[in-house]
């Protein structure tokens, strides 16, 4: 079928609009509210609604822009070769249709009959036909808003489809009754075991079986416990038994063992008295031997006393005579010392020092007689030489200072003018000659000078004789002789005085200045030596010397040993001098010895005053002795007749003896007390193991009446019991989990085989609509679903699989519009050349650039022989269809609209009763449009149309508010002023929910 | 002398095994049942003593029921009985034999020999070997190796030795023996001065020595190694001093406890099953071990038919090695009827089965169900 044209009269906005459609594509353009889905809904009420509509809705139709004549639609299409021309003239009961073609035209009930066989809708009463068309239109005829939702699949599109694609493709069936009821009942069975979602079911006979299966485990482990636990007494019993045995046997050991003790003991035990006697006798003897010991002591004090006063008295008595002896050395020494005569000596020393000093005189006054004779002698001889000074002066000439003087002035004067005369000379001399050379008869030699003061002769060789004068001539000469008269002169003076030269002269001048110097030194000297008084000394001495000569040897004569005769003065000194030595001495000596003998003198009287202090201790320690003797002889005297100490040997003896036998007694003592002791120690053990004993019984008792507790309880059998029950349990748990199993398993692979034998049957659905996808969302794009049924939420395959829901409103609205053009082709046939598609704004959520994509498909859908209708308000974004734009004119009505209406509508629900009731199916099933009502917003009505999808026209706010995509500002807003409408209801639950009041479900119709 | 002997009655033994409760019921209470028939095989064979060589009781604590009536059914014997206690119901400390109520409720004619030594009664002299407890190490007999012994015994009256436990170098394939513990070693007995010896706890029934007996059990408590006995026994014993003891079995059970085991093929298999399984009862336990293989039809039979044994008999104990190998023709059929879904799923499930590993149990089981399903549904669209 293909559209031609569309006629509206008075119909809602259009009072007269007549657009003609193109074959393949047509482009209407039109402002929003300029009523494009105005013409959309007129097409439906053309093909679908009676003529007969009820007045209610009519008069929706009904222009509000004043036109009085009824609504009418006018349609024009081709079927085949055929064109036809389908007039709806909408008045209440008397409303009008006519289908006409070229041939015949029809009107009525025939008309009415025609249009469905044209339509290929089976007879099947009036509501049903119109249903059947309108569900299939309601996927190719997109309204706004709508776009975006999954397809609808009530109305039997499902079966149709299959239907359809089972009698395209030859496919068999996709199950046979049997197969459906086979599925039914493995889903029946899998049902008792498994939820839907493929989770045990929580009241499954597994479940019960397995309850039971812990139940009897439960039983069992119970069962095993008290099992053991009898077990366990047993054990118990059979231990404490075993113990009680052997501590009876312990026990009656011990009884022996005691018994023996005590005879052990009885046989040990000794008389106490016997004992108390020995420690008596012992404390006796004891006694006595300390006593003895006491005497013993005391003796030994006493002799020790003695012996220290003994060694005392030895020590005072050596003391004494070392005194003595002492004593007797002083008195030796200080005898020795009285004995000593230094005086003597001392006077002998004198004598001899008398002696020797009279020696030293005479030897002195010799001595000194010796140097005045020296000296007299020197006297003698300065004399003499004296004598022989003046003799020698006076034989001398004489010979003064003026006279030499004199002398030494014509000396000067001869030799100057002599010098002066020199200086007169001439030289000669001689440089070579082969010839003799003499002057003055005296040869000259080569090389020798001749100097002259005279005319000489010289000669030369044999011949030559010559004359020569100095210069000067007449002074030379007078010099000459002045020279001579001088030296005349001066010889004269020499002579005079005899004397041959003044040399002479000076010699006897000196000599005799010489001689007078050694006279006044002799007479000096002469002087010195004092010659008078050394003559008086003289005289003087030699009796001196002699008296002292005298005198020594009268001295000599006096001493005892007449000591040397010192030979000089040297020795007589030094003899003297040892002799004054010796008597200094010999001084100090003698008062040394005085002093000695005074300190010895002294020492001697203290001395002997101790040594009677001595001799009188040294008597009463004697004394002493004697008493101390006295009385240690009484005392050993008193011992008695045996010696102390062999008495004290004896008690000692008798003490041990004593000793031993109480020690053995003692020791006997001991053994019997440890003895006893062992008694005791197992009398304690025995009554310990009858203790244990007793303690044994009571816990075997206590164990066996534990025991006795289990009788007729049977924890054996009640154990076997459980154990075969839990081993049935788990069989049959067993049983029953294979079971389970090979459901699901079956159930599966029924599923499975399903969905290929589905897949198998939509293959040419698929085929239909993959080029459509492929145009739209690329060559590798996919779309997938398990089943037709499915049709509402396919997922799109792309790299990853995308379920409907999860795509974006441009996404779900492209989708759909492949499926949609996918089904307008399957139907394709049925309705003679297709039906048209119709796109009423249903891409407003894709963008430009999906729009380019979506229009080529479009003209491939057009290729493929579908006429393509788009109305938008954005005729931009379809360029790319290659149609030119159909503009939709009329006047715009919304004001005038929408002051016609009435607020609160109670006209719409009346009025979509008469929809109901008459041509639109009822229930929940949506319409294949919702009417825009006037003053409703896009949104108010897609929300209303979205809701009008759910069963009973309720939905969950979530659920409705996703499902549109929306925020919840926008969607809160389109639910207040629906229900400030009455159109909807707020429900509960949670989230909230929505629901269409009685009134908006009448006016979704 | 006539003396009838039993053993191992294990009175109490809880069968847990056997399902429903009244099955369970059942089998329990024949063992009672055995205690009840005793004063009518008494009087039939005249019978002076009765001996029981242990394991009266299947535990040594039975439940107070259980007590009670079996004292009160040997109460009814009407001669002397005589037993031991065994290694189930051993002697030890808190067993029955020592409580209360089993010496108030003990009928005077009941002698329970707690200790070995010899005990006159009803003219012969019974020497008692009990268990005093399960497991002993020492030879049970050992106190009878004491020449002393016999020679006090009165001369005259026949000397019958009652003992439990596993007779030395004695092999018998007896699923009950306990080798190592409470053994009894006859050879060292003075076998002249002795004339029968009574023994328990080998539950099949057979003779030792010429002189020596196992009694066996009067009512199976299990199956025994081959089917040797299937059926309880008594022993009947004719005993006297210095004379060739004459033991004769006296049959007592009612329940027969057999093993059958059956090689199905898909032929003939599934109807040579039926034939043998044909002659069992309500009074019999069988144990059913199932090999071969079968295909899915046959499988649904035999699954009936184990539903049915179940029903019929007091206990069928299956074990069911049975390979499913569908027919010829069987998945074909599955497959070619115009049923997509079915055929293909089976064919899967086939395949999987095939393929073997853990999934394949599961899918034979699947493809059992697949078929059983699909034959209900075609049955009930035929009816």
């Amino acid at each position: 079928m293909k559209l031609l044209s569309i006629q509206l009269s008075n119909f809602r906005a259009h009072l007269d609009t007549k657009l003609a459609f193109d074959e393949r594509i047509t482009l209407v353009e039109a402002a929003n509210e300029w009523g494009k889905s105005t013409l959309l809904e007129a097409l439906t009420h053309a093909f679908t609604s009676s003529e007969k509509l009820g007045k209610g809705v009519v008069d929706t139709f009904r222009s509000a822009a004043g036109a009085t004549g009824s609504p009418r639609i006018q349609v024009e299409f081709q079927l085949g070769e055929q064109t036809w021309e389908l007039t709806k003239q909408f008045n209440g009961g008397s409303g009008v249709i006519e289908l006409k073609s070229d041939r015949e035209t029809l009107t009525g009930q025939a008309a009415a009959d025609r249009l469905r066989t044209l339509l290929g809708v089976e007879q099947e009463g009036g509501r049903g036909w119109s249903n059947r068309v309108s569900s299939i239109w309601a996927h190719v005829w997109v309204r706004q808003n709508t776009a975006f939702q999954g397809l609808d699949t009530v109305d039997n599109l499902t079966g149709k489809l299959t239907e359809r694609l089972q009698n395209l493709g030859g496919a068999g069936l996709v199950a046979s009754d049997l197969d459906q009821a086979v599925i039914r009942k493995v889903e029946e069975e899998y049902g008792k075991y498994y939820t839907a979602t493929g989770r045990e079911a929580s009241a499954s006979p597994l479940s019960e079986a397995r309850g039971r299966h812990q139940a009897a485990m439960e039983d069992a482990q119970r069962a095993e416990q008290t099992l053991s636990a009898l077990q366990a007494d047993l054990r118990e019993f059979k231990e404490t038994k075993e113990r009680l045995t052997h501590c009876k046997r312990e026990a009656a050991e011990l009884m022996e063992r005691v018994r023996g003790k005590e005879e052990e003991v009885e046989s040990l035990r000794i008389a106490p008295t016997e004992g108390r006697r020995l420690e008596e006798e012992l404390e006796k003897a004891k006694l006595l031997k300390e006593s003895l010991r006491q005497q013993q002591a005391n003796l030994e004090a006493k002799r020790k006393e003695m012996a220290q006063l003994q060694s005392e008295k030895e020590k005072l008595e050596a003391s004494l005579a070392g005194r003595r002896e002492m004593q007797e050395k002083r008195r030796a020494e200080f005898q020795g010392i009285s004995a000593e005569n230094p005086e003597q000596e001392l006077k002998s020393v004198r004598g001899v020092a008398k002696y020797f000093q009279e020696v030293l005189n005479a030897l002195k006054a010799e001595e000194e007689l010796k140097q005045v004779n020296i000296r007299l002698k020197r006297v003698a001889e300065h004399e003499a030489e004296l004598r022989a000074q003046q003799e020698a002066l006076a034989k001398l000439p004489e010979m003064d200072l003026t006279r030499l003087n004199a002398l030494r002035k014509a000396h000067k004067q001869a030799h100057e003018a002599r010098l002066q005369l020199d200086s007169m000379a001439a030289d000669l001399c001689v440089d070579g000659a082969d010839l003799p050379v003499r002057i003055q008869e005296k040869d000259l030699q080569a090389g020798e000078t001749h100097r002259f003061t005279e005319e000489v002769v010289l000669r030369v060789g044999k011949g030559v004789r010559l004359r020569i004068r100095p210069g000067g001539g007449e002074k030379a000469m007078e010099q000459r002789a002045r020279t001579q008269e001088l030296e005349a002169q001066l010889a004269q003076m020499l002579a005079k005085a005899d004397f041959q030269t003044l040399a002479d002269a000076e010699a006897v001048y000196e000599r005799r200045g010489k001689l007078l110097g050694d006279i006044a030194t002799t007479e000096k000297l002469l002087q010195s030596l004092e010659p008078e008084k050394l003559r008086t000394q003289e005289t003087k001495l030699r009796p001196a010397m002699e008296a002292a000569r005298q005198r020594a040897e009268s001295c000599r004569a006096e001493l005892a040993e007449p000591p040397p005769v010192p030979q000089n003065l040297l020795e007589a000194e030094k003899a003297l001098q040892a002799a004054d030595e010796t008597e200094k001495a010999l001084d100090k000596k003698i008062t040394g010895i005085r002093a000695k003998r005074d300190q010895l003198e002294q020492d001697l009287q203290r001395a002997d005053q101790e040594l009677r202090v001595q001799e009188s201790a040294l008597q009463e320690s004697a004394q002493q002795l004697a008493r101390l003797e006295a009385t240690v002889s009484t005392m050993e005297g008193d011992a008695g007749s045996g010696d102390l100490k062999t008495r004290l040997a004896e008690v000692d003896r008798a003490a041990e003896a004593l000793e031993q036998k109480l020690s053995a007694f003692e020791q006997k003592q001991k053994v019997f007390l440890d003895t006893e002791g062992d008694l005791k120690a197992l009398k304690q053990s025995r009554e310990r193991t009858q203790d244990k004993v007793h303690d044994l019984e009571k816990k075997q008792s206590a164990t066996l009446a534990h025991l006795n507790s289990f009788t007729h309880q049977d924890p054996e059998s009640a154990c076997s019991l459980a154990r075969d029950r839990l081993a049935l349990s788990a069989k049959q748990l067993q049983e029953l989990e294979l079971h389970a199993k090979a459901v699901q398993h079956l159930k599966r692979l029924l599923d499975q085989q399903k969905a290929a034998l589905q897949e198998e049957l939509t293959q040419p659905f698929m085929e239909k609509v993959r080029p459509y996808l492929r145009e739209l969302f690329g060559a590798d794009a996919d779309v997938h679903m398990a089943s037709l049924e499915n049709l509402a939420s396919p997922t799109l395959q792309r790299d990853l699989p995308f379920s409907f829901d999860a795509l974006s409103t441009g996404a779900r609205e492209q989708l759909n519009a492949v499926l949609r053009l996918g089904i307008a082709e399957l139907f394709q046939a049925d309705a003679e050349g297709g039906l048209p598609v119709i796109f009423d704004d249903a891409f407003v959520n894709s963008d430009p650039v999906r729009c380019e994509k979506i229009c080529r498909t479009l003209r491939l859908a057009a290729d493929h022989g579908l006429q393509i209708i788009v109305m938008t308000c954005q005729p931009a974004h379809y360029q790319l269809l290659g149609a030119p734009p159909l503009q939709l004119e009329r006047r715009p009505l919304r004001t005038s609209f929408a002051a016609s209406r009435p607020p609160e509508r109670p006209a719409l629900s009346e009025g979509a009763d008469e929809i109901r009731g008459d041509a639109v199916s009822a229930g929940p099933s949506p319409a294949p449009f919702v009417a825009p009502s006037a003053g409703m917003t896009a949104q108010e009505e897609a929300l209303l149309h979205a809701l009008a999808g759910k069963a009973e026209g309720k939905s969950g706010n979530i659920s409705l508010r996703n499902e549109l995509g929306w925020e919840e500002d926008r969607y809160n807003a389109a639910v207040q002023s629906l229900e400030d409408r009455g159109i909807l209801e707020r429900g509960r639950g949670r989230g909230g929910s929505v629901q269409l009041t009685p009134a908006g479900k009448a006016g979704q119709s | 002398m006539n003396i009838f002997a039993m053993a191992d009655l294990h009175l109490g033994k809880p069968f847990g095994r056997f399902q429903p409760e009244k099955n369970r019921t059942l089998i329990r209470r024949a063992r009672l049942n055995v205690l009840q028939k005793l004063p009518e095989w008494i009087r039939r064979e005249e019978v002076d003593l009765v001996l029981i060589a242990g394991d009266v009781f299947d535990s040594p604590r039975p439940d107070a029921d259980t007590m009670t009536q079996s004292l009160q059914l040997l109460g009814q014997a009407g001669v002397p009985v005589l037993l031991i206690p065994g290694n189930h119901d051993a002697a030890e400390a808190g067993s029955v034999w020592y409580s209360s109520d089993f010496q108030r409720l003990c009928p005077d004619n009941l002698i329970v020999a707690l200790e070995a030594k010899p005990i006159e009664v009803a003219g012969a002299v019974v020497l008692p070997c009990p268990l005093r407890r399960r497991h002993e190490r020492e030879d049970l007999l050992g106190w009878l190796q004491d020449q002393s012994l016999w020679s006090s015994l009165p001369p005259e009256c026949p000397r019958i030795v009652l003992a439990h436990g596993t007779v030395v170098n004695f092999h018998a394939d007896d699923d009950g023996a306990e080798h190592g513990i409470n053994h009894l070693d006859l050879d060292r007995l003075p076998e002249a001065e002795l004339d029968a010896v009574v023994l328990g706890d080998w539950h099949r029934q057979q003779q030792v020595t010429p002189k020596a007996w196992y009694t066996g059990t009067p009512e199976m408590t299990g199956f025994a190694a081959n089917n040797a006995q299937v059926l309880g026994q008594g022993l009947l014993c004719r005993v006297e001093r210095g004379k060739q003891p004459q033991f004769t079995p006296v049959p007592t059970g009612t329940h027969r406890w057999e093993k059958v085991e059956v090689a199905l093929r898909e032929e003939v298999g599934f109807a040579s099953l039926e034939e043998k399984l044909a002659d069992y009862g309500m009074n019999d336990v069988i144990g059913l071990k199932l090999t071969g293989t079968l295909g899915l039809e046959d499988r649904s039979r035999l699954d009936q038919l184990l539903v049915d044994l179940n029903n019929r008999l007091l206990r069928c104990e299956v074990e069911d090695q049975i390979l499913l190998e569908p027919g010829e023709g069987e998945l074909e059929k599955l497959s070619e009827s115009g049923h997509p879904l079915v055929a293909a799923t089976a064919m899967a499930l086939r395949e999987t089965q095939l393929a073997g590993g853990s999934e394949s149990e599961v899918a034979a089981r699947a493809l059992r169900l697949l078929y059983c399903t699909c034959s209900q549904l075609q049955n009930k669209a035929l009816v």
